[in-house]
């Protein structure tokens, strides 16, 4: 069996004393897509961000490799260059900077760890319009500040066209589906399914199944407690919409 | 703090003016003039940390030195080296102040029908009675004394007149100060008359390592209608001194839009005061200031609101790293005849690292009950939300920083409605910001 893109061991990370994350495992194989469930508290965003290198967080023990590398030891951006990408629960704001050129120098500095050529801001800006056009994003989006005065649909919507853009190894999405109706819902979506590969993984994070009906996954976790208490196929995550999590911790508290 | 005896500080532009009292313009007229200036000056003293203006101000540093008064010639300047340091406008008319003195072979050709420029050393020589008249006396609280010490030396400056419903092209008045440890009182007059709209850049720089004090004073009348951009842009070296007062007095529906972008100096320190005096009069007060090393910057501004339907919006963005230190001293009054007006202040601050400090402290002193105003203020470092999400897409921590301390500063920038000098200003300021060629491909 060939190894997995990313193996979690053992996780277990606090915050202010608090532990969140405790003694959380998980494998996600080259090319699959996982979705990550879970109650509201169990941990499910802070294994994002943990895993994307946010620092406020402390590692007790344990440990990540991403494509046999000791990822916990990588700052952030060379995560990045990695090929490891956040799809933030909230997008923040940044107020005078350019969205495109934010998404210019994020696809430049990845190209140029990697050691391949910068790409010229005439190609860069037909690549952008493409894709933006499959995000069905207004053109007005270029020439503003990143996500400033963006509705919560439209953050999500550039989210995703970041993840087109810079074409990840490993998408972490958080809660991409939180606060969507139904058509930015499909749109977002659309925009994942297009990028499924046989080298690319994603990892889903989500509380509801809804999005599920539209990116179908190859396994589902649930998580509570900071750790998975149950992993299964996809009709996993149609239980949980039908039985809620309590049963999932009952059942994980008796074994 | 200052706690020497304030006259001590003083003595030496006393020698000063017994020794240039009788070259300056304008006859027996101005002498007295300027006497009497000097007289009310020793007797009122410096100002002192009891003054709320002045508290933070190191004026010991001011009165630890010695500056030799304006020499009658202008010193000479390397013109090549003053147009590398100085903004380069595109179709703007430069007066050039070599240490406070107008240098027509430095300046444009200054013929235009839309306006009419007069170096002040001639209208102080030709029209001096005129003038007296033209200039007010300042008043005894503590923020005149820098007005006074420059009525005191008055010798030249600039009075720029726009025709009515003219629109000339932009004026870039450059002053530069040069020569060890020289004093100069530039004092520029600008009126505009009914409808005239114009834009007016005042740049203070200086060259060679020059230790200079300069204090200008610069006083604006808009007349009804009328629209005036005006910027000031001081960037002395890190041993010298700027200190200017600006005083504006605003007609019926007449609009001020106002820059203050301070980036260096051993103590640079600009003074507004804006008199909103006919109804419907606007003005847009933005302040930016850069203090790094062990750099002083000051903006300070008094807004009065005494007509009806009156507005003022101030926006004050200040970072400081180092040990450098930075005041923001925002006073709004609205008189009581001045009913619904309205009044904004924000002043935001941005520290880089312990040891630097911004003061910043907003004054409301509201008299008429039909009025809006509202004013904010924060004092923080770097969002680490913002750092966070840009270190995710890849971006190293040093241009992420850049950049974020970049975008904080371009809320100003923004606001300059000139835009060859906004565009020159951000690459200013981004060559002032650490690792500022990380940044470029963002301007």
């Amino acid at each position: 069996m060939t190894e997995p893109l990313l193996k979690i061991c053992d996780l277990t990370v606090a915050a202010s004393g608090k532990t969140i994350l405790n003694g959380l495992n998980l494998e996600l194989p080259v090319g699959e897509v996982h979705a990550l469930m879970g109650p509201n508290g169990s941990g499910k965003s802070t294994l994002a961000q943990v895993l994307a290198g946010r620092s406020d967080y402390a590692i007790v023990r344990g440990t990540v490799s991403y494509q046999g590398r000791d990822l916990l030891a990588m700052p952030a951006e060379e995560r990045a260059h990695a090929g490891v990408f956040l799809g933030f629960q909230y997008p923040v704001e940044i107020p005078g900077v350019n969205n495109v050129y934010l998404l210019k120098a994020a696809l430049n500095a990845q190209r140029k760890a990697r050691g391949e050529p910068e790409v010229d801001a005439f190609e860069f800006l037909g690549l952008v319009r493409e894709k933006m056009k499959l995000m069905r994003m207004d053109e007005s989006f270029l020439n503003r500040g990143v996500n400033e005065g963006f509705s919560g649909g439209e953050k999500k919507r550039n989210e995703i066209l970041q993840l087109l853009v810079l074409e990840p190894t490993l998408a972490i999405l958080d809660e991409t589906d939180s606060g969507l109706d139904i058509d930015a819902l499909k749109v977002v979506a659309d925009g994942i399914n297009t990028l499924r590969r046989a080298e690319r993984s994603f990892l889903l994070v989500t509380h509801y199944q809804r999005l599920l009906n539209y990116v179908q996954p190859d396994r589902v976790h649930v998580l509570a407690d900071g750790r998975v208490v149950k992993s299964g196929d996809r009709t996993l995550a149609l239980e949980l919409e039908q039985r809620g999590y309590d049963w999932v911790r009952a059942q994980a508290k008796v074994a | 703090m200052s706690s020497a005896p304030a006259v001590d500080g003083l003595q030496a532009y006393v020698a000063a003016h017994a020794r240039i009292a009788e070259s300056l313009p304008g006859g027996e007229t101005w002498r007295a003039v300027r006497r009497e200036a000097l007289d009310r000056l020793l007797q009122l003293g410096w100002p002192t940390a009891r003054d709320e203006s002045w508290k933070y101000v190191p004026l010991r540093l001011l009165e630890k030195r010695v500056f030799e008064a304006p020499a009658a010639e202008a010193l000479p300047v390397d013109a090549t080296a003053l147009t590398q340091r100085a903004l380069s406008l595109a179709g703007a008319r430069r007066i050039v102040f070599v240490n406070g003195t107008l240098v027509t072979s430095l300046s444009s050709p200054l013929v235009d029908p839309a306006l009419e420029v007069t170096p002040l050393a001639q209208a102080l020589q030709e029209e001096p009675d005129r003038l007296r008249v033209r200039l007010p006396v300042p008043g005894d609280d503590a923020d005149q004394r820098l007005a006074l010490l420059n009525l005191a030396f008055l010798a030249d400056g600039a009075e720029i007149r726009v025709r009515a419903a003219a629109s000339p092209a932009p004026l870039h008045l450059q002053f530069v100060s040069t020569g060890a440890r020289r004093a100069c009182h530039p004092r520029v007059l600008i009126e505009l008359e009914a409808g005239a709209q114009a834009s007016v850049i005042e740049q203070y720089l200086t060259l060679g390592d020059a230790e200079t004090f300069t204090n200008s004073v610069t006083e604006i009348r808009l007349g009804p209608g009328a629209r005036l951009e005006h910027a000031v842009i001081a960037e002395p070296d890190a041993r010298s001194f700027v200190l200017g007062t600006l005083h504006a007095l605003l007609g019926a529906d007449s609009r001020l839009l106002t820059h203050r972008v301070l980036v260096s100096g051993l103590l640079s320190r600009f003074s507004l005061k804006v008199g909103l005096e006919g109804r419907g009069a606007s003005v847009d007060a933005n302040a930016l200031l850069l203090a790094d090393g062990r750099e002083h910057l000051e903006a300070h501004s008094v807004i009065c609101h005494r007509a009806t339907d009156t507005r003022n919006v101030e926006r004050f963005r200040g970072v400081a790293g180092d040990r450098g230190r930075g005041v923001f001293n925002g006073r709004i009054v609205v008189e009581p005849g001045a009913a619904r007006s309205e009044s904004q202040q924000s002043s935001r601050a941005l520290l880089l690292s312990e040891q630097a400090e911004i003061d910043s402290r907003p004054q409301l002193e509201i008299l008429n009950n039909d009025v809006k105003c509202s004013h904010g203020s924060t004092t923080g470092q770097l969002d680490p939300n913002m750092l966070f999400y840009l270190l995710s897409r890849g971006l190293d921590p040093k241009t992420a920083r850049a950049l974020l301390i970049y975008a904080f500063l371009d809320d100003v920038l923004a606001r300059l409605e000139l835009k060859d000098l906004r565009q020159q200003l951000e690459r200013r300021i981004s060559n002032a910001l650490p690792d500022p060629q990380r940044i470029e491909e963002f301007l």
